[in-house]
């Protein structure tokens, strides 16, 4: 039998999502002040509705809460704690984590829609998710005339959704409670760098800080040595660097990547996506001293023979399709091949080609192997989307296991073990949670393909269109665009918050909403 | 002494990330010659 979830339930999940929201409001006090220095009169009024509508909206929902919470408690003494001490179990940091980022994405959307230049909400959510997902599909309109202050909001969104946007409460806005492990797994991180998550909060800060200021600080000489003035070119730093550490995929000019057409900018990008790839937990270890982890865990091992291998097979497609790219030489192949397959394998989505000549240039075996790229994503507890490479590598683990009990004589035991940060042991249970989530992005893959066939779009582009957005890439081979169908746009919205929290909070959420209407 | 031995170390640590990243390019490098010498 389905209970119904009480109404102290909900009050939970209702007063401690207001709060996220509040830290939410917060975050926009950053584009504000951009408007109030640049003189955007506009784009400063956009923002400072958004923040009073935040505000007014979140006050009100907890007090709410709180009222609904204390008549509750009143009557069945359900909960003997006060709201405000009471820990969430995990079912309720489950489905915070899903409804925050949904909130996110509206409220996020709210300044970009008052802009103008989208041409609906639901285009404004679409940027909105895919800014917070760190996905980089777009749907602006105009975008080389959009105001600083609204080009940087979009990027900023990669930076607050790249971390997490519960980090961002947990860091800095809301104090720290024993429930926020729950909700930091919900987000897809389910490895702590520390033992307290606070400090894994901060420590994850203080990882993005640091490149940061390094990362920036290089973009914006390579911008100012190629002519762009000085404040231009910091602009753009920061703006790209967001988009790359966090493999986002956001450019503030409409043509991404090309419109610089510079090694430089193109090679620090590339480290960069690369480093945003890589597991926090690595971070720390590689920080404190224990620089060998990088050469035997599982996770890079893999992820630098997963690039390498697609990469071989999107190379031989562009060459036997006959593609500019293969004829045009090493350079130009290395350039446009391989700056696309990283871009798209670390979740990243920048591009150095046109959307358009990906669809009609690219052949279908190169595509594919963008595809595959695209899917398989980055290391687990970093930035990126898709499967990740530590499930892929116990994946491979398990097969090679499997091979040596056939192989070996049946009494002999065989135990398979991997490195990741320390000797794991392969279990069933192990083998099992990394298959069932390969199988969940498989079924999302092919839902948002489907739904690209049924709207007229061939196999291949819509199966890339589909990876690109469940994998949180933003790779596009021309279907995402201003006039594709709104179901499509909601489709991939769906894909882009469903790949980038891993399922879990998604589907506790969906039992959650079955047990409101069919429990007892 | 102590932060100074952590500023290093986290520098070191940038080092070797920035290493495998500009050791992958490499690699990619010599995967593009490769699929271009050879006769496909």
């Amino acid at each position: 039998m389905i209970l119904r979830p009480r109404a102290e339930d909900i009050a939970v999940i209702g007063y401690h999502l207001s709060r996220i929201i509040l830290g939410l409001g917060l975050t926009m006090l950053l584009p504000l002040g951009c408007a109030f220095l640049c003189g955007e009169r506009g784009p400063f009024l956009d923002f400072l509705i958004t923040i009073e509508i935040i505000f007014v909206s979140g006050l009100l929902m907890m007090q709410v809460c709180r009222a609904v919470y204390e008549s509750g408690k009143k009557k069945a003494s359900a909960y003997e704690k006060s709201i405000d001490s009471l820990d969430p179990n995990w079912m309720h940091g489950m489905i915070m984590v899903a409804l925050s980022w949904l909130a996110a994405m509206i409220l996020g959307a709210i300044p970009l829609w008052l802009s103008g230049h989208w041409i609906s909400f639901l285009d404004a959510c679409f940027e909105s998710m895919s800014g917070f997902a760190t996905t980089g599909l777009s749907l602006a309109q105009d975008l080389d005339h959009l105001s600083l202050t609204h080009n940087l909001w979009r990027h900023f969104t990669m930076f607050i959704g790249g971390q997490g946007i519960v980090v961002v409460a947990l860091s800095f806005f809301v104090k720290g409670f024993s429930g926020a492990f729950r909700m930091y797994v919900g987000e897809a991180r389910d490895e702590r760098v520390l033992p307290n998550v606070i400090n894994t909060a901060r420590f994850i800060w203080g990882v993005s800080f640091t490149y940061l200021a390094l990362g920036t600080a290089a973009l914006w000489a390579v911008g100012m040595k190629n002519g762009m003035g000085s404040g231009r070119a910091l602009f753009h730093g920061a703006c790209i660097f967001m988009a790359a550490f966090d493999t986002g995929g956001f450019a503030p000019q409409s043509q991404n990547m090309l419109y610089y057409h510079n090694y430089g900018m193109e090679i620090i990008t590339a480290v960069l996506m690369v480093i945003g790839a890589i597991n926090f937990r690595l971070h720390y270890h590689l920080w404190t001293g224990n620089r060998r982890e990088l050469l035997r865990n599982i996770e890079m091992r893999v992820l630098f023979v997963s690039i390498l291998a697609t990469f071989i097979v999107t190379a031989v497609g562009l060459k036997t399709g006959g593609s500019s790219y293969a004829s045009g030489g090493f350079l130009v192949l290395l350039r446009k091949g391989f700056y696309q397959l990283l871009s798209g394998h670390t979740g990243t989505g920048f591009m150095t080609v046109y959307a358009e000549q990906v669809g009609k240039e690219w052949s279908d075996l190169s595509l594919v192997g963008m595809i595959c790229a695209m899917a398989l994503g980055g290391a687990v507890s970093s930035t990126t989307g898709g499967i990740k490479m530590l499930r892929i590598g116990i994946i491979a683990e398990a097969f090679v296991q499997d091979i040596k009990k056939v192989i070996f004589p049946s009494r002999a035991m065989v135990e398979q073990k991997f490195h990741h940060i320390k000797e794991v042991f392969l279990e069933d249970k192990t083998v099992r949670a990394s298959l069932m989530v390969t199988l969940a992005y498989i079924i999302l893959f092919g839902i948002g393909a489907l739904a690209g066939m049924l709207c007229g779009f061939g196999f291949i582009p819509s199966l890339f269109e589909s990876t690109s957005a469940a994998a949180n890439v933003g790779l596009s081979c021309g279907i995402t665009s201003v006039g594709m169908p709104a179901a499509l746009k909601v489709i991939y919205i769906f894909q882009m918050w469903a790949g980038r929290l891993e399922f879990i909070a998604v589907f506790t959420l969906a039992g959650f909403l079955l047990a409101a209407i069919k429990g007892k | 002494m102590e932060s100074k031995n952590k500023i290093f170390n986290s520098m070191l640590g940038i080092v070797w990330e920035v290493s495998y990243a500009l050791a992958l390019m490499l690699a990619a490098a010599v995967i593009c010659v490769i699929v271009l010498l050879v006769k496909i």
